[in-house]
């Protein structure tokens, strides 16, 4: 073996040219692959961090009987019923995200916080570092107030102190005890900075059993199967609906595995993304296989005497192959190192600016035993065909003085053909992945999202109502802070909203329409999204008003109750916009004596995320008429909104010096953000995309480069005999395009149906979009074009003289 | 003179090619005996460098058959004629045939690796076979460094150090000028001497007389054989 290494050692220096080619497209296969099952692993494979036996941790949600693909979160009311009459699972757990206001330091600092159930992280197996889990007596009503924090505000804010663990902080202003800090990085559900429990006392009210804002999980006793549990929530489901018909008639529950729910908005795409890049490496492999097979023809003699000399096929085909995997390895390291900057470049691509606990995206030994597996895959791809090629030598004749001496063999030729074939068609399947998802994404892009982001800042700001009870205190603040913001020079709108558009944070209610048969249930009702707003804000993102009024000063907690409609709802639910004013509908289902809400105005619409798949009108409610404690600032301010942070920040310590305010955001950078995922794909897509049509382009280059050495006595002779210049390059432009006639060709069939693969990601066009089916062919036909006509160029420049006489 | 190592009977070759049949070699009978110089002779195209393309097991014969120390041979299988190839027959080609990327040593090595001989083995038999052409002091060299006499010394000396049954060699002063040449017809002279079994192909009749026996093969057949008197001369 060692001296087969040490001659595959010679082979590769002797032949910079050739190693730096095969090692160039080996190492962008190989990091191309890297990259991607970087994160592949970490959203697919490797065992989500800090949670025990993940496989029998299960989520747990709501769903309607007929919509198998639809899943809403639990009510309180169902979720304590779950826990309490379930026997599939041995506990559930749920969480409400909070705000919690640390107080005490220079300035107050706002953390994210959650109740968990005080059993919770005992259900999913994590314990703190320090101090203790909660036990079920911190939740009871009027037990002492008890804090779990994350590591990283463990550090931050109390320095690391060993001493936390009894210490008081206040929280919303109110005392409460640190009794442990959770492993480092551990910030369930995702990125969390402390936990209080759930208290005992808090939703309980029966009315909220309609309010589905609770995520559930559990975890599946021993011996319980996943269809199982799904069986026994099903029927838990169908008691509940007899037992409380108005608000769980046609409701279900469903169940996933733990890993299933969390990745359910990717797996599809990470799975198609490493298809792609799967593709990426084939095709690096058809180029080294190609540029080892036109090498090999040199080396016929080599080898054939090696066989002369006693070498079997088996002890030739092991030579090829320590060449092969040397090459390989070089490649594969070289890819893994690559693979550094493209893992940090994809992360970049990702535009939230933190991703949940869960996802890890550092190399782990998954990675490096995947990155060492492709490696030895490839490098025994491409170098068996050579290998197998050239271990049956003609000795009698490449022995002989004056043998074939390099000339490559009709059976490699039409190897060699058969790969670039392979190649382009591989390219084109990549292509017209990339090309799909690029249109879908310009489509995405250009749905028109009713408001306009730009010059627009916007922050989140709110009271605690833990500590804040009293309203007027509430409203008293919000004026104040409305009156600074509206005060700080160049703001030409601002106000509140509930929850800014273009984000993941919504409310759906369920309504009917005064005149309607009044709904026996909730499922039985319409449903739209709605939002509390101030006119200030409507004119900040420059909402328009279509008809009736806006909201005025008229419009308060004691008047009666009125609403804004948008386009769509008018539509949908009224008969149009002129139809709208005046209507009524109401919230309250279920009620005998439900609270009306009147339309006065109808706006524009606007989208709650671009590529949504539900409906998407929605209702505007006067913020004075909602008991809101948390709003969105919108401010539309001149010039670059990121220079207004400092103001904002100051305006809201002018009203409460308590009081932070946070995620403070330009709206453009939120509208970009809204589309984030299809822009990712679409931009990995596009990118391995593109290293497939540089690959295949010099596949192509490469394969018919070769066949010009091969014919440059012919073209000589026939040079000679008086061919025109023009006539040579048609002739070797005819030989490459046969070729890629034929990849196109079967890459146009094998697109057609990969295509329906991505049907599911695309968004306003087809997965057999004809302007993409069109122009990519096109598009690579004429790089291949290119790329044969450059070796044609070379053709034409042979000297008769010089041809004839290398014969 | 010994037994018999090398037995043709009526050993035919024929090459298909475009439908056209071309008969290289026809009913070729030879018997050629331990420690015999056996040359073959002809004229371009007779078929001399097939038959010893066939004598090597480089090739197949399409009729007859081929007994090679007492062991029928043309219908093996491949791995088998190349375990023999490694074993029992020595090359020695015109164009030398070294590789141009392994040392001298190296060169001289790969058959005895291929034979799975241990390291402490190949070194003393490669040693032995430089030494023995002379180019021991040249071991660490590439075969560019050397001269073609130089080279198809190193050749010899790979044929010569798994110790084979037979020494075939083609033309081997073809690429040589004339002292070199003689130099090597001597060195082959000298293995003879030593007991070497040796066939050579050579179309040049001044090298022929070196052998025993000289065979002439003309349109595939063998129409003379000649004895020389003094085969040291």
């Amino acid at each position: 073996m060692l001296p087969d290494l040490r001659f595959a050692f010679r082979q590769l220096a002797k032949a910079p040219g050739f190693t730096v080619v095969a090692l160039l497209a080996l190492s962008l296969g190989i990091a191309a692959c890297t990259t991607v099952f970087t994160f592949y692993n970490a959203l697919l494979v490797r065992p989500l961090p800090f949670l025990q036996d993940e496989a029998s941790l299960v989520r747990i949600g709501s769903s309607t009987q007929q919509g198998t693909d639809s899943f809403f979160e639990l009510s309180m009311p169902d979720f304590r019923d779950l826990r309490a009459q379930n026997t599939t699972l041995t506990d559930l757990l749920t969480t409400w995200n909070r705000t919690f206001i640390l107080t005490g330091g220079d300035q107050p600092q706002r953390l994210l916080g959650a109740w968990i159930t005080a059993t919770g992280f005992d259900t999913l197996g994590v314990k703190p570092i320090l101090g203790r889990n909660f036990v079920p007596a911190d939740a009871a009503p009027g037990a002492p107030l008890v804090t779990l924090i994350a590591h990283h505000v463990w550090r931050q804010h109390f320095g690391g102190r060993e001493d936390i663990v009894g210490q008081t902080v206040t929280l919303n202003g109110v005392p409460t005890e640190i009794v442990g800090v959770m492993p480092r990085g551990f910030r369930f559900p995702e990125v969390n900075d402390a936990w209080q429990p759930f208290p005992d006392d808090q939703e309980t009210k029966p009315e909220l059993r309609g309010a589905h804002h609770l995520p559930a999980w559990g975890r599946l006793k021993p011996g319980v199967t996943l269809e199982q549990a799904q069986a026994e929530l099903a029927t838990l489901g169908t008691r509940l609906a007899a037992a409380y018909p108005t608000t769980n008639a046609g409701l279900t529950f469903r169940v996933f595995n733990i890993r299933d729910d969390a990745t359910r908005h990717f797996a599809v795409q990470m799975q198609l993304m490493l298809g792609a890049v799967i593709f990426v490496l084939l095709i690096a492999c058809g180029n080294v296989a190609n540029l080892l097979l036109a090498r090999a023809a040199t080396r016929a003699r080599e080898i054939a005497l090696r066989s002369a000399l006693g070498a079997t096929r088996g002890r030739l085909i092991r030579q090829f192959l320590v060449e092969s995997l040397l090459l390989g390895a070089a490649g594969g390291a070289l890819g893994l190192v690559i693979s550094f900057w493209g893992i940090d470049a994809v992360i970049a691509l990702i535009t939230p600016d933190e991703t949940p606990f869960w996802m890890q995206f550092d190399l782990d030994w998954r990675t490096f035993l995947f990155t060492a597996g492709a490696t030895l895959a490839a490098s025994v791809l491409f170098g068996l065909a050579p290998a197998l090629q050239l271990s049956r030598p003609d000795l009698a004749v490449e022995l002989k003085e004056g043998g074939r001496g390099g000339t490559a063999s009709a059976r490699a030729s039409r190897l060699r053909s058969s790969l670039v074939i392979a190649q382009i068609a591989l390219a084109l399947v990549l292509l017209v992945g990339a090309g799909l998802t690029l249109r879908s994404f310009l489509a995405l892009a250009a749905t028109p999202t009713g408001i306009e982001p730009e010059n627009v800042l916007t922050f989140r700001v709110g009271l605690p109502p833990s500590q804040f009870k009293d309203r007027s205190e509430v409203r008293a603040f919000f004026d104040r802070v409305e009156r600074e913001l509206a005060a700080l020079p160049g703001v030409s709108a601002s106000g509140f909203i509930s929850y800014l558009p273009l984000t993941e944070n919504n409310n759906i209610s369920a309504f009917y329409l005064e005149g309607e048969t009044p709904p026996a249930s909730t499922q039985e009702a319409h449903d739209t999204h709605n939002r509390s707003v101030t006119p200030g804000a409507l004119a900040a993102l420059r909402i328009p008003l279509l008809k009736g009024r806006m909201f005025d000063a008229n419009d308060h907690a004691k008047s009666p109750h009125v609403a804004l409609v948008d386009v769509a709802f008018a539509e949908k639910f009224l008969g149009g916009v002129d139809r709208a004013v005046g209507r009524r509908f109401t919230f309250s289902v279920g009620d005998k004596e439900p609270k009306w809400n009147t339309i006065v105005g109808v706006v524009g619409n606007v989208i709650q995320l671009p590529g949504a798949r539900r409906a998407q009108h929605q209702v505007w409610f006067p913020w004075t008429q909602s008991d809101e404690n948390f709003v969105s600032a919108v401010l539309r301010v001149p010039g670059d909104p990121a220079a207004y942070a400092q103001n904002v920040r100051d305006a809201v310590l002018a009203a409460r010096a308590d009081i932070p305010i946070y995620y403070i955001e330009p709206m453009a950078k939120i509208a970009y953000r809204s589309i984030w995922r299809p822009r990712f794909f679409g931009q990995l897509f596009v990118g391995f995309a593109g290293i497939a049509l540089f690959l295949a382009a010099i596949g192509i280059y490469g394969v018919m480069a070769y066949n010009v050495s091969q014919r440059t006595q012919e073209i000589g002779v026939r040079m000679a005999l008086g061919a025109q210049p023009g006539t040579v390059v048609a002739m070797v432009l005819r030989q490459g395009l046969r070729l890629v006639g034929f990849g196109l060709g079967a890459g146009l069939v094998a697109s057609w149906f990969a295509a329906s693969l991505l049907a599911g990601s695309l968004y306003g066009i087809s997965p057999h979009d004809p302007p993409t089916f069109a122009f990519v062919p096109l598009l690579l036909a004429a790089v291949a074009l290119l790329a044969c006509w450059l070796p044609s160029r070379r053709a034409v420049r042979v000297d008769p003289m010089v041809a004839l006489r290398t014969e | 003179m010994s037994d018999s190592l090398i037995k043709l009977e009526g050993v035919t070759k024929v090459f298909l090619t475009d439908e056209v049949e071309t008969h290289a070699l026809s009913g070729i009978h030879l018997d050629i005996k331990q420690g015999e110089y056996v040359s073959i002779a002809g004229p371009s195209g007779c078929g001399k460098s097939t038959l010893l393309s066939i004598l090597g097991l480089l090739d197949s014969p399409t009729d007859g058959s081929y007994i090679l120390n007492g062991r029928p041979v043309q219908g093996l299988s491949l791995p088998e004629r190349a375990r023999i190839r490694n074993r029992e027959i020595g090359f020695i080609f015109q164009s030398f045939n070294l590789i141009g990327d392994l040392t001298v040593y190296e060169n001289v090595e790969l058959p005895l690796t291929y034979r799975g001989m241990p390291a402490a083995e190949r070194k003393a038999a490669v040693t032995e076979a430089l030494e023995k052409v002379g180019m021991g002091h040249r071991a660490k060299h590439l075969p560019s460094q050397l001269s073609g006499g130089q080279q198809q010394r190193v050749a010899v000396a790979r044929a010569l150090a798994g110790k084979p049954a037979v020494l075939l060699a083609d033309e081997p002063t073809g690429n040589l000028d004339s002292k070199n040449g003689d130099s090597v017809m001597q060195l082959l002279a000298d293995l003879h001497k030593q007991g070497a079994t040796i066939v050579m192909v050579t179309h040049d009749a001044r090298f022929a007389r070196h052998a025993d026996r000289t065979i002439h093969i003309f349109d595939g057949r063998v129409v003379q054989e000649q004895v020389e008197s003094d085969p040291t001369r």
